[in-house]
């Protein structure tokens, strides 16, 4: 550290004594991660740990922490995980803070080696551009639809591969338990850091190890204002951390707010979130005027696999499989190029899946690769890009239908009880109301193709008698159907928690529903449909029921077709053993016809239709009818 | 904002300490998926202090070779894949981490030519770096 100099042509400046109005202004406040409390009122830093603050109260205050951060500053005070001087350590502070105070900083600093800086400086070879980069859900994961997000600084080289990876995570040990994770991720017990990796190592993770498509969102700074924040990441990292707190200040949280930190004047993130999704988060900054430049598309190895073996001629197929049986004993020479390429794109996908790649399949790589490297340079006709793919096969989070949903709904019901022949009839206007995500019947624009995934939500109705009601609270829904292919046979399920209105001939009451389903998918040769099969399981609670439960497994068969992105349609047959007195089994069935229209994005209406038999002290047969409008917003 | 417990299929490869190195774990994800990206397990312990390599510190290989041997390792196998079709993304920047990038396709050309003397014998990263690094003199300047 260097000692206190003492030269005739500098001496301390107490900025106190000028006027420090921008103290109480965004640009210095975003600088230091101020956001809105909670509960409390006014606003507190989200920044948590260390040497970030150097007045006490540093975390609430900006008018004291600019004075203290002077002070230390103009004294070469040594701070953070580098032990290195504050200069060294918050450069975009620093500038922010001489440039409005004309604080004169002496040459002993200005000078000094900060070698931690330059090093971390230096890895980014000449920084031109910085995108926010999403990725997509993980086939047969409806969960990872949430997807997430991080930075990626371009060099001025131009290769994508060799440019940056900024990523802010929550540091978790490889073996924590599933209730822990959750547990502490919810609650922020975890830290959350920025750390660099080359950009080929974000691809490797994402587009090989979980086949996850890629979206770049080029962000509107100019040369200097990358440079501040990447300085920005650095005056963080260096010294400090946040709670990584899984729903509101997550990857995309953090992102945003250093977006903001950089440009104050955009408004990226509202006082109060109850959560960010990083799919939505792509939208709160493309709809910032003129932040985006460009948008750059990078599908999946899944995708590029699936799209390499419909371009081998059908008549090779059987050959193709034939050699995939019985590898090298096959004459090579007799590929086609395409067929080669699919294979060792195939051999790519099943290195990155399967443990016992090397033993069973490494050799005939070899073999394949030689082969094909005797055919010289062929270039691919296949055309993954965002122009040549149909928008609602797209994953691109912004062009996809908002979060939170309100649902009005005009529905006639109309029961019969079959023993005693009694009618029962009613129409009613309801209300879902739904915080996030989406359904089978939604427009899959934006998402992954017949991925559902939705809590929490509720339901509310009013009947012809004005009497209102909660129909149902729902805790989490979600369904996969994902297809069977040549490459893999995905387990399609259903999983669903809520509490339920049973409401038939006078028997009013609650129960608690759970229920799981599991099953395979196919989609006839067709990416735009599914008819899929599940075997399930789903277990009634109320003290109502005959024993205080109902468990009924059961069989789903359901069909879905989405055409062109305007309308989608759903065939559903259900049957259920409602297992009575454990020795007999009375049949439950539900047959339903379901269709939306898509008007544009964030807009939609939808038709229900059922005819459902059931069991509860007698026979019941209902058919019923609902008309929905869907909005979206968020 | 995913759910589920962090996993990664990480694939085998030991590619002699330059490079990361990769393992396959039997873990599974629960309900959602995460991997060093997204809860990531893997944080630099001095951030900004690295070079900018992962672990070719210890081999005998000039700092101006360093950010491509990394490369190299990192991505042996598709890089290899690539290689053997003679063009492609990664072939692009591998001539760009070479300092040639406008004699990329010229490259390509030549490595997949002499595929069975470049990659073929290649038992690791670092013999394919310095056997790429020999072949490709004359048409990577």
């Amino acid at each position: 550290m260097t000692s206190f100099f003492a030269i005739q042509s500098w001496s301390f400046q107490d900025i106190s004594t000028q006027d420090l109005s921008w103290t109480q202004n965004k640009p210095w406040k975003a600088l230091l991660h101020y956001r809105p409390r909670a509960f409390l009122h006014g606003e507190a830093s989200t920044v948590d740990g260390g040497d970030f603050f150097f007045a006490e109260n540093g975390n609430v205050d900006p008018k004291a922490e600019a004075i203290a951060f002077s002070k230390a500053l103009q004294e070469n005070k040594i701070v953070g995980k580098l032990k290195q001087p504050v200069y060294c350590g918050f450069p975009e502070r620093t500038r922010f803070l001489v440039e409005k105070t004309k604080l004169q900083l002496p040459e002993e600093i200005r000078n000094q080696d900060c070698k931690y800086y330059k090093t971390y400086i230096n890895q980014f070879s000449a920084p031109q551009k910085i995108s926010l980069v999403f990725s997509s859900a993980y086939p047969n994961n409806p969960a990872s639809m949430f997807g997430h997000t991080l930075l990626k600084v371009h060099s001025k080289r131009q290769s994508d591969l060799l440019d940056v990876g900024l990523n802010y995570a929550a540091v978790v040990s490889d073996d924590e338990n599933p209730f822990a994770f959750f547990w502490f991720g919810v609650s922020g017990g975890y830290e959350g850091r920025w750390s660099i990796e080359p950009y080929y190592v974000k691809v490797q993770d994402y587009i090989n190890f979980e086949s996850r498509d890629l979206w770049e969102y080029e962000i509107n700074l100019t040369l200097d204002e990358v440079r501040r924040l990447i300085d920005h990441v650095w005056e963080i990292e260096a010294n400090s951390y946040s709670g990584y707190y899984f729903f509101d200040e997550n990857c995309s949280y953090q992102i945003l707010s250093t977006i903001e930190a950089i440009k104050p004047n955009w408004n990226l993130l509202n006082d109060y979130n109850i959560y960010v999704i990083p799919g939505e988060s792509v939208k709160f900054l493309a709809n910032e005027p003129e932040s985006i430049r460009s948008v750059n598309y990078r599908p999946s190895l899944f995708r590029k696999a699936i799209a390499h073996y419909e371009l081998i001629p059908t008549d090779e197929r059987p050959l193709y499989n034939e050699v995939l049986k019985k590898k090298s004993e096959v004459d090579l020479t007799k590929l086609s190029v395409p067929a080669l390429d699919t294979l060792l794109i195939e051999m790519d996908f099943k290195r990155n899946q399967d443990k016992k790649f090397a033993n069973q399949w490494l050799n005939f790589e070899k073999a394949i690769r030689i082969e094909r490297a005797s055919r010289g340079v062929v270039k691919s006709p296949i055309d993954l890009s965002e122009k040549a793919t149909s928008p609602h096969r797209l994953t691109r989070p912004d062009i996809g239908h908002d979060s939170y949903s309100v649902q009005p709904t005009l529905g006639y019901k109309k029961a019969k009880a079959i023993n005693t022949n009694i009618d029962q009839e009613k129409s009613y206007l309801s209300f879902k109301i739904k915080s996030a995500y989406h359904d089978l019947l939604n427009s899959d624009s934006g998402y992954s193709q017949f991925s559902e995934i939705d809590f929490p939500w509720v339901q509310f109705s009013v009947d012809n008698k004005n009497k209102v009601r909660l129909d149902e609270l729902g805790g989490l829904q979600t369904i996969s159907l994902s297809p069977v292919s040549h490459f893999k046979t995905p387990i399609s399920f259903k999983a669903k928690i809520a509490v339920e209105n049973f409401d038939y001939f006078g028997d009013q009451f609650y129960y608690a529903h759970g229920g799981v389903g599991f099953g395979l998918t196919t989609n006839l040769h067709n990416e735009d449909q599914r008819l899929y099969s599940l075997v399930t399981l789903d277990s009634e609670i109320a003290p109502e029921f005959q024993s205080g439960f109902r468990a009924l497994p059961g069989l789903e068969v359901g069909y879905l077709k989405d055409f062109s992105n305007i309308y989608k349609l759903q065939l559903l047959t259900k049957f259920k053993c409602n297992v009575f007195r454990s020795s007999e089994c009375r049949v439950e069935s539900d047959i339903e016809l379901n269709h939306s229209i898509f008007l544009k994005r964030n807009h939609e209406i939808r038709n229900t239709n059922s005819f459902r038999q059931l069991f509860f002290e007698q026979k019941i047969e209902e058919l019923h009818f609902g008309l929905n409008y869907i909005f979206f917003f968020n | 904002m995913v759910l589920g417990l962090s996993v990664s299929a990480f694939a085998a490869d030991k590619l002699d300490g330059c490079g990361l190195g990769w393992q396959v774990t039997d873990k599974k994800s629960y309900t959602g998926t995460t991997t060093r990206g997204t809860t990531n397990v893997f944080v630099p312990p001095t951030f900004g202090m690295t070079t900018g390599t992962i672990g070719c510190d210890k081999l005998d290989i000039a700092s101006n070779d360093k950010e491509a041997a990394d490369y190299v390792a990192t991505n042996f196998e598709v890089l290899k894949t690539e290689l053997a079709r003679g063009e492609g993304e990664y072939v692009s920047a591998l001539a760009t981490a070479m300092g040639c990038q406008s004699a990329a396709s010229a490259v390509g050309q030549k490595l997949q030519q002499n595929y069975k003397q470049v990659v073929t014998p290649a038992q690791s990263a670092l013999e394919l770096y310095n056997n790429i690094k020999t072949n490709v003199q004359g048409v990577c300047i």
